[in-house]
């Protein structure tokens, strides 16, 4: 249940800032809605939790973006279209899935296809450097989180995902560490071919 | 849930509710938890109220009575997680209105007592309203489709909430 711990931002940026980050994740949203039109995208400005969630409803598939996150300081716009290409992933990026959730694809995964997939196709060229900045943003903010709120992913460590957007990015394999995740959540039931 | 941050505790809780529905044979008549459909349909023993809404008392009512030992709608107390149930039942008792308690229950006795469900799964969603959002859903094929064919279908349950202020510190940040 995801609504435990989430810190929030409740950010001193001026109006004008915020207006310029609020037209930027429109801008991006907009952009991912046209390449992935199967998605509905939505951008909740009002709640300040720093994060985004993959949802799905029957038929229907959702990506939401929360406004603690865009007003992020440290998030630009490559942190937040890797973000949104993250959650896309979640509903695109195929197997291995979720082992608690089976919806929806497995977290490193998500980050797989976001990086190797999903950023090429909206940024061409620009894709891999986009994408590695975006990561380190994402990573950095992930690991500030691991000492604010309960425990982050024991299946996921922030180092190991700054590695997964890596090699998606640079199109090499997923990595060890993203292989070993996975195969540590699921125990000896695990026969996952990479 | 699939979330640019997941978090342990959230994993654990999600990961409980969706195992405890993924097989509803002990729900059926005759079955460990047949008292349990009884009480969430209209001949229930449990009475609401107010102070004691009516999760928060199915899940009390039902405590140390899961097959094998252990509560049947709180997952095991865990050393590294000693405010996730407190949390949890804080949300149930003081957060979730009314309304959506009635509209989960609803859904879990129609999909129990439907006979051709083949598990309930949970899921959650940060919003700045409250509300609860219920759908058939099919199990996915291997190419990520879903697979329409019987015996495949499930119910699946969207809680949409504002964070909880539940008052609980928060838990030990070492990872385990």
């Amino acid at each position: 249940m995801s609504f435990f711990n989430w810190p929030v931002q409740f950010s001193q940026c001026s109006p004008h800032i915020m207006g310029r980050r609020k037209r930027l994740a429109e801008g991006l949203l907009d952009l991912f809605s046209s390449t992935f039109p199967d998605i509905n995208y939505e951008m909740f400005w009002d709640v300040p939790i720093l994060n985004a969630q993959a949802w799905r409803l029957g038929a229907k598939r959702y990506v939401r973006l929360y406004g603690g996150l865009i007003r992020h300081p440290s998030v630009t716009k490559a942190g937040l279209a890797l973000t949104i290409a993250h959650e896309t992933g979640h509903h695109l990026g195929g197997p291995p899935y979720d082992p608690d959730l089976p919806w929806i694809t497995w977290q490193g995964q998500a980050d797989y296809w976001a990086a190797r997939t999903a950023m090429p196709l909206l940024f061409g060229e620009k894709a891999c450097n986009l994408t590695l900045r975006g990561a380190r943003e994402i990573i950095k903010l992930h690991s500030a989180m691991v000492s604010v709120f309960e425990e982050d992913a024991p299946d996921l460590l922030p180092e190991c995902r700054y590695s997964i957007f890596e090699a998606g990015a640079r199109g090499r394999n997923m990595p060890t560490c993203g292989q070993a995740a996975f195969a540590e959540i699921l125990g000896d039931s695990c026969n996952f071919k990479w | 849930m699939g979330a640019l941050i997941v978090t342990k505790g959230t994993r654990r809780l999600a990961h409980y509710l969706n195992t405890l529905f993924s097989n509803l044979t002990p729900f059926a008549p005759g079955g460990a938890y047949a008292n349990i459909v009884t009480d969430l349909g209209p001949n229930s023993t449990i009475t609401p109220s107010p102070k004691y809404p009516f999760l928060y008392q199915l899940s009390e009512a039902y405590r140390g009575k899961r097959i094998g030992g252990g509560d049947v709608f709180y997952p095991d107390s865990h050393g590294k997680h000693p405010n996730l149930l407190p949390r949890w039942k804080f949300f149930l008792r003081k957060e979730l209105d009314p309304t959506w308690h009635d509209t989960i229950r609803e859904a879990l006795y129609q999909a129990l007592t439907a006979g051709d469900y083949n598990k309930i799964v949970f899921d959650s969603v940060v919003d700045s309203a409250q509300y609860v959002m219920v759908a058939d859903e099919y199990n996915f094929t291997a190419d990520g489709n879903e697979n329409n064919a019987a015996g495949t279908k499930y119910l699946k349950i969207v809680l949409v909430t504002p964070a909880t202020q539940a008052p609980y510190p928060l838990d030990d940040q070492t990872p385990h």
